[in-house]
């Protein structure tokens, strides 16, 4: 079975597409790597949310609203729909065909079964670096690039 | 009993009357080039003194409406002493728009001194381009850098704090603040964990209480900085906005002041400048924005930053010119009024204060105006356009949709202009009367009228003048030069336009014609000068392009399709004249009249009238000649006669009363039963008192009859009658001269009834003897006594009706 090398995309809510994307086309070797990206869900959200009193503060007029399971939930299948579709028109335009993996917080021990060389390559934004998942990531054994907004930086 | 040779003899024009010729000219006075100018003036002395009068007394409503027939050089006099008197007038003021910026759809006028717009808007232009280079250069220059990144700083600041004690204090109590796509979740934490409501249950009820609370004012706290937000926005961008304008009036300013200083007398000017200033520091931002739009066609030219502060020139004078003089061809609305015109951009039509154009009563402000009247009032809401400027005095550039209110998209509504122009209408004489009828303001806006004359006297003076016109039209059109008896020919034939022996055309656009056609024929024989041969030559030529309805005529005639007998004898038949106008050409021919008359009730039929062929003129004239017929003879009896009276093979319209006399002759003949000569043709009018009256075309009605007679072959029977008054307009053709000469053709004047009865039937009219009966065997004799014999059977012919 032929080998292909694998560039795994870590993204979440927050995450810096269009930067992260950018890291990945600059990795792609023309070997046709595989792109995966794996969507990490905040779990944090689906908790508070579950919490009785707690109140979503609008950003635009500071107004105040329910934050309750169904809303948690709609904002994440909502947010998951655009990183989806983002990705896709990132996509379509360097011509690749990334698979896209949805994850809940406490599934990424799963992520280790995406890494299967030490040739493939990780890319995550630095917010994960003040996330529980991040330690999962550091055990890793393939490459791993970190990219901020502004910069990118290698580990 | 037949007319004598004698009485034919008097009552026949001598030859020297059938056209009055013209003297030989002083050479030496027609050249002086003093006369030659004032050559142009000829004939018009009282519209020369009307012009002068309107021209010079500038009051309200004191414009000028100028008549005259097309081509009398109505348009050149009126330039010419408008122009005279333009130099002595000031030179007016010069006009622009400028954007309004309190209200920039309302444009604003700036009045200058003469001279002084084209100036001004240089001077803009130059400031504008200065500018352009001076405010970007003074937001790169690295004190504004430091200044903006000080504020910049200061606004960072200031946000952070907000969230910075907001955070440290939810922290401390055991809070974060989450991030969802529209706004922030407060949650309690433990171990970098959010709690879920498992979690929290387990907590002491204390705990929990405490952390509700907190969370329920820190949400509160997070809502009023939320809510402080946009103030800080808008603080920090004042500031920007402050800076950009202090740096932008430091750029502008120095530039600004140095053009006031050129426009201290003028207050408008100066008003407008410090807009501008105002203008150009508010919108400070504008003036530095170097980053490209998302969509590229949204680009703007760099320029059009600057273009509210152009200067729209719409009326430019030099302060060394007289005042302006300005005719207008096509006074369509827009070019009469003004305009705004609008640009296409994206889809849409934009327009603005430099796309306002004046019109020809701008250009003409302070000056003179001409205007062909019958354009004006061809063109749509021009007339009312006109009117309204000259009562309010000013010009309101506005399209006619919006004036009328049709329409209710905002569009400019330029400041008003003051105007103080003289207009001159240019037009024929009955669209005068028509205007001056129907449009009652019409009297209080044209006080002044100016009636060229069609012709003048042709006396020696007049004539010596005339050759001067005639010279003065050879050098202007640059004709060869004309021989002494070609200039006499012309003079001859000018008569012959005026339909007058004594007077002579002013219709200057028809004499060119002549002089230029006559050069031409000059020209194709290489001849140096034009002789007398080449104004022949151009009259004929000018009569043969335009004769082809007169030639089917004299052929239908030759060829008896038109039955027109010019020999032998007739009851009841006479050969009147008919002149018909085809565009500018006239010719005459005969037309046969036919008369018949029974036992009747005093009644005369015009069957022209009857079938609605014949004009109200032509019925007057038959509705005369019956009056006079039924007071002249058996004045003591009923008129028991039934006449009618055609004009056979006419199957157009007829008007004039000019056959009247022919008509009567006709009837006469009828009644009398005494036939009428073909060979000779009967013009004019009659009273119903007999006396034959002046007609019009007698020229032309002589030439036809001679023409159909020359066909056929002159013999000397054939002449023609006209009224004794008509001499005078007698102006024939040297043909007709020579034929007259040599006896072949006679040209009868009459003054009365009788003559011409007398001529036409070869029998003396005959009058009364010693206030009773008319000679015996006499014409009239005949009629009264047929006329009393119809009497008499219609008193038998009631008395045996009476009786049965």
């Amino acid at each position: 079975m032929e080998y292909r090398p694998r560039i795994l995309l870590i993204v979440t809510e927050r995450s810096p597409l269009q930067r992260l994307w950018e890291a990945v086309e600059e990795h792609l070797s023309g070997t046709g790597e595989e792109v995966v990206a794996l969507y990490v869900k905040d779990e944090r959200w689906r908790r508070a949310a579950s919490l009785p009193f707690t109140r979503e503060v609008s950003r635009v007029s500071g107004s105040h609203r329910e934050f309750t399971p169904q809303r948690a939930a709609q904002l994440d299948q909502d947010t998951v729909s655009q990183v989806r579709s983002r990705l896709g028109a990132l996509a379509i335009r360097a011509e690749l065909q990334p698979v896209f993996e949805v994850l809940a917080e406490h599934e990424v021990s799963r992520i280790r079964n995406y890494v299967r060389v030490e040739e493939d390559l990780l890319v995550i934004s630095a917010d994960v670096r003040s996330q529980p998942m991040y330690q999962e990531l550091t055990q890793l054994s393939c490459r791993t690039v970190c990219v901020d907004a502004e910069e990118r930086e290698y580990e | 009993m037949s007319v004598g040779l004698e009485q034919s003899r008097t009552l026949s024009v001598p030859v020297e009357h059938l056209r009055r010729a013209c003297q030989p000219l002083a050479t030496k006075a027609r050249q002086s080039a003093k006369e030659l100018a004032a050559a142009s003036c000829l004939g018009q002395a009282r519209a020369v003194e009307a012009l002068r009068f309107g021209l010079q007394l500038d009051r309200d409503g004191y414009n000028i409406f100028v008549l005259g027939p097309l081509g009398s050089h109505r348009h050149v006099l009126v330039e010419e002493l408008a122009r005279e008197r333009a130099k002595e007038r000031d030179v007016p003021d010069d006009w622009c728009y400028v954007n309004n910026f309190a209200n920039p759809d309302r444009p604003r006028a700036l009045r200058m001194p003469p001279g002084k717009g084209a100036e001004f808007r240089s001077e803009m232009s130059a400031l504008l381009e200065e500018i352009r280079l001076a405010i970007p250069t003074a937001f790169e220059a690295d004190d504004y850098r430091n200044q903006l990144k000080a504020l910049e700083g200061e606004s960072q600041r200031e946000v952070q704090a907000l969230w910075k004690d907001l955070n440290k204090d939810a922290e401390e109590h055991g809070i974060t603040m989450l991030q969802t796509p529209t706004g922030y979740v407060l949650a309690p934490v433990r171990d970098g964990k959010v709690l879920d409501d498992d979690d929290f249950q387990k907590l002491p009820a204390k705990e929990r209480k405490s952390i509700q609370a907190t969370i329920k004012r820190l949400s509160n706290e997070l809502k009023t900085r939320i809510e402080s937000l946009p103030k800080l926005h808008k603080q920090y961008h004042e500031r920007i906005r402050e800076l950009d304008q202090e740096v932008t009036a430091h750029a502008v300013t120095v530039l600004i002041e140095d053009i006031k200083k050129k426009y201290l007398q003028l207050p408008d000017v100066l008003e407008y400048l410090d807009d501008v200033q105002r203008d150009i520091i508010e919108n400070a931002k504008a003036f530095r924005t170097d980053e490209a739009p998302v969509l590229p066609f949204l680009a703007r030219d760099p320029s059009d930053l600057f273009a509210s502060y152009e200067v729209n020139l719409v009326v430019s004078n030099e302060s060394d010119t007289p005042a302006p003089f300005v005719y207008e061809v096509n006074p369509s609305y827009p070019n009469l009024i003004g305009k705004v015109e609008y640009r296409a951009e994206m889809g849409a039509l934009l327009t603005d204060f430099r796309m306002v154009r004046g019109g020809a009563l701008l250009q003409a402000n302070g000056g003179y105006l001409v205007l062909d009247a019958h354009r004006v009032l061809a063109r749509p809401f021009v007339w009312e356009a006109l009117k309204q400027a000259l009562f309010a005095k000013k010009v309101s550039i506005e399209s006619p949709a919006e004036s009328l209110g049709f329409v209710s998209t905002t569009s400019l509504k330029p400041e008003p202009i003051p105007l103080d122009i003289k207009v001159v209408l240019v037009g024929e004489r009955w669209l005068f009367y028509l205007m001056s009828a129907y449009d009652k303001e019409f009297n209080s806006l044209f006080k002044v009228v100016a009636d060229f004359d069609d012709d003048l006297e042709r006396s020696a003076d007049n004539v010596r003048v005339y050759s001067n016109l005639i010279m003065q039209r050879i050098q202007e059109k640059d004709l060869l030069p004309f021989k002494d008896a070609a200039i006499q020919r012309v003079i001859e034939e000018r008569a012959r336009h005026a339909d007058d022996s004594e007077r002579l055309s002013t219709h200057i656009q028809s004499l060119d014609d002549l002089l230029v056609q006559a050069d031409y024929w000059a020209r194709q024989r290489s001849s140096a000068d034009v002789d007398t041969d080449d104004i022949l030559v151009a009259l004929r030529g000018r009569e043969q392009r335009l004769s082809r309805v007169q030639k089917r005529i004299l052929d239908a005639i030759q060829r008896d399709t038109l039955l027109i007998d010019t020999a032998g004898e007739c009851v009841g038949q006479i050969n009147g004249l008919s002149v018909m106008q085809l565009g500018e050409f006239r010719f005459g021919h005969p037309v046969r009249i036919t008369a018949t008359t029974r036992l009747g009730n005093g009644d005369v039929v015009d069957i022209e009238r009857e079938v609605e062929l014949g004009g109200a003129i032509h019925s007057k004239g038959v509705m005369i000649l019956a009056a006079a017929l039924a007071a002249r003879y058996a004045r003591d009896t009923p008129l028991s006669l039934h006449g009618s009276v055609v004009f056979e093979q006419s199957y157009g319209g007829v008007d004039g009363d000019s056959a009247s006399v022919a008509e009567l002759c006709a009837l006469l003949s009828s009644i009398a039963d005494i036939p009428v000569r073909q060979s000779i043709a009967c013009t004019g009018s009659v009273n119903q008192l007999g006396r034959v009256q002046a007609v019009g075309g007698v020229n032309e009605k002589i030439e036809g009859f001679f023409e159909t007679c020359r066909k056929r072959g002159l013999d000397g029977s054939h002449a023609v009658i006209i009224p004794a008054d008509n001499i005078k307009h007698l102006m024939l053709r040297e043909d007709i001269i020579e034929a007259v000469a040599a006896k072949q053709f006679t040209v009868y004047a009459v003054r009365h009834i009788d003559e011409a009865v007398a001529l036409l039937t070869g029998v003396p009219a005959g009058t009364r003897v010693n206030g009773g009966e008319f000679e015996e065997g006499s014409v009239n004799r005949k009629v009264e006594d047929q006329l009393v014999a119809y009497a008499r059977k219609r008193r038998e012919f009631a008395e045996s009706a009476g009786a049965g």
